[in-house]
């Protein structure tokens, strides 16, 4: 029996160990969850395209800056609701980098947005390495009543400093503060003093009386022993000490700072980014999911109205993106943060010529399809994908079309 | 015989005084962690956010929310104590308890393990406003006179209490082209990715009349809730200090 027992303690003691490697191994995210999202969140709501990240490896104290835009895709998908509020946000496992600048569309922005569809949103952040690890972070684009889109995302690493870190910003009364401590002794002297006070009430009545005979001569409803003048004298102290401590120190705190403003509160209103010249229009008439191909596959109408020939380049969508190896110049960028899906396939692949109208079959097949769990998209409410196709011509100039609200039907076979 | 001993017995008998006391002393201290854990559980959910971060307490929601949020099981505790053994420390024994709780939990987690700065989520203290409504019951002695002027010492002490601590994050600074508090700013710089600046439910709603003064109303408006509060968790914090719970049936 003894044996057996202390096989069993060996055992737990084995397994304790090893879960405890297994957890601490993992105490960080190593992901910031874009595939846990629906489908539909990633698809058909907002797009992020042309996003960069300025640096992956930083030392504390250095920023990084991120830049890209947000295409909120025309049409909302009925069953989430569409609220017009959003805010660019960043996503990281606590502020390992601090966030010092948010432009929007040329303008800094501190709030949430009034957000509209079809709109597009220019950002930028900039970020200051804060804490040294890896850590992944990445932009996202918060919408009221429903949450965070997820935008690309990559792993930073951050360096140690010689130097400590600190966030330092000058008030409107001239005070330069470090916000990574500023008021902090105060608070902490105060709370102390408070606990020090508390524990000297409790201390009076708990320590220094005797509680189990109090329980019976209450029950007995013996007022007078239980409570006395001498009680009553301390416990009118302790109010007086209470109110003047209180009140007193809400006035030398006014006279300490008598210029505050209230915490702000408001919504931005962004004006939209000047209009790009539209050279292409672009429609899609049918859309079929290959579920064993993992092949996303759909017709497209397509009107160059330009002067140039174009090429459809690529298509993205929920930061997969799919490229087109016959349109020129036209590698994956190896400082792209999306996630490559593979090569788009389009029949026919020749240059749309200016003036032409033709149908394109465009086939995005890849496993990226699962890995990113996209393929959902036929086991959902409303089968239905959107994304981004982009255009472009030999000058650089380029046409991004929205696909959005688009029916698509699977092929199980 | 041996009681004999012990009842003669001067050494004897300070000896078993002095273990009492420790008893006392272990049981006290077994109670109030109890209690905090009861007072964290309601307040946590109660409050939430405007507890946690220096940019949500604000002169609207802060002082209604808080004052709520704490007294719920504050005044049972407070009840419990009176009822059974006339001690007005219920109230004081939960905050003392969830003052200390609160910052070991914020220091552990939100600063050990995420980062964010003490000074961002340090919690609010109502150490101060539970002393005056305990001090309240002791010196009236009257449960109505305690509904009233301890449900309005608790409320009255609260916001006053707290901006001695939150008083210098509201000076103005200038950034991102606007005019912000250092709260705000504490606020956008230590970046909360789960929480966007939208769910910051601060400053919006009614009660603009009182030449903009909200943070008046909002406090006299916390007393009078809490009257109410006073009166139903007394009541709940008696029903459970009856012997029927533990009574064989």
């Amino acid at each position: 029996m003894k044996i057996k027992n202390h096989y069993l303690n060996i055992l737990i003691l084995t397994s304790t160990v090893i879960i405890a490697i297994i957890v601490s191994s993992h105490l960080y995210a190593s992901g910031i969850g874009e595939r846990a999202q629906e489908a539909i969140l990633r698809m058909r709501t907002a797009q992020f395209y042309d996003v960069r990240f300025s640096s992956n490896h930083l030392k504390v104290g250095e920023d990084l800056v991120v830049t890209g835009k947000v295409m909120i895709l025309p049409i909302w998908p009925h069953e989430l609701g569409f609220s017009g509020i959003g805010y660019i946000n960043f996503f990281e496992p606590g502020p390992r980098l601090i966030r010092k600048e948010t432009v929007v569309n040329g303008q800094p922005v501190f709030s949430s947005m009034i957000i509209k569809l079809g709109d597009t949103y220019d950002f930028k952040e900039v970020l200051t390495a804060r804490r040294p690890g890896t850590w992944p972070v990445g932009v996202t684009m918060n919408m009221k009543d429903i949450g965070p889109i997820v935008g690309p995302s990559i792993k930073v690493t951050i360096d140690p400093s010689s130097s400590p870190f600190t966030n330092t910003i000058q008030t409107l009364t001239g005070q330069t503060i470090n916000l990574e401590n500023y008021g902090l002794s105060r608070a902490m002297g105060w709370s102390f003093l408070w606990v020090v006070l508390g524990i000297g009430w409790l201390y009076y009545w708990l320590i220094l009386k005797p509680t189990a005979p109090r329980l019976g001569l209450a029950f007995l409803e013996k007022e007078d022993e239980l409570v006395t003048k001498q009680d009553q004298r301390f416990g009118f102290l302790f109010l007086a000490i209470v109110l003047v401590l209180v009140f007193g120190g809400a006035f030398i705190t006014s006279k300490q700072f008598p210029i505050v403003v209230p915490l702000q509160k408001t919504f931005v209103r962004i004006d939209p980014l000047p209009k790009e010249p539209t050279f292409v229009e672009a429609k899609v008439s049918k859309a079929t999911y290959y579920v064993q191909q993992r092949s996303l596959d759909f017709d497209l109408i397509v009107t160059n109205k330009g002067n140039e020939k174009v090429y459809l380049r690529r298509f993205q969508t929920a930061n997969v993106a799919f490229l087109n190896p016959a349109a020129p110049d036209n590698q994956w960028p190896a400082d792209s943060p999306e996630v490559n899906g593979g090569e788009l396939q389009i029949t026919p692949n020749e240059p749309i010529l200016p003036g032409e109208t033709k149908q394109l079959h465009v086939k995005a097949q890849g496993a990226a399809w699962e890995v990113e769990r996209l393929s959902t998209i036929y086991k959902e409410s409303a089968s239905r994908f959107g994304g981004l196709i982009f255009f472009g011509d030999a000058a650089g100039n380029r046409n991004i079309i929205a696909i959005a609200d688009q029916f698509v039907v699977p092929v199980f076979q | 015989m041996q009681t004999q001993t012990i009842k003669t017995s001067p050494e004897l008998q300070k000896e078993g005084l002095e273990v009492g006391k420790r008893i006392q002393f272990v049981a006290w201290v077994i109670i109030g962690m109890t209690v905090t854990v009861g007072t964290f559980a309601s307040q946590s959910l109660l409050e939430g956010d405007w507890s946690f971060w220096i940019d949500w307490k604000d002169r609207r929601y802060f002082p209604i929310l808080g004052v709520i949020s704490y007294m719920l099981m504050l005044v049972s505790v407070q009840a419990a104590c009176w009822i059974k053994a006339r001690l007005p420390v219920g109230m004081t024994l939960c905050a003392v308890g969830i003052n200390l709780w609160q910052w070991f939990e914020r220091y552990v987690n939100w600063w050990g393990w995420f980062s964010y700065p003490m000074n961002e989520l340090f919690p609010e203290t109502v150490i101060p406003c539970a002393i005056a409504a305990d001090c309240v019951l002791l010196l009236s002695r009257k449960l109505l006179l305690t509904y009233l002027f301890g449900a309005y010492a608790f409320a009255l002490t609260f916001y006053p209490a707290n901006w001695v601590m939150i008083a210098p994050f509201h000076q103005p600074v200038e950034a991102l082209g606007q005019t912000l508090s250092i709260a705000d700013y504490i606020g956008f710089s230590y970046v909360r990715s789960a929480i966007p600046e939208y769910l910051r439910m601060i400053e919006s709603g009614t009660l603009r009349t009182f030449e903009g003064g909200a943070l008046g109303p909002a406090i006299f408006f916390s007393g009078v809730v809490g009257i109410f509060i006073y009166a139903i968790f007394w009541w709940i914090g008696d029903q459970c200090t009856r012997n029927r719970w533990v009574k064989k049936i």
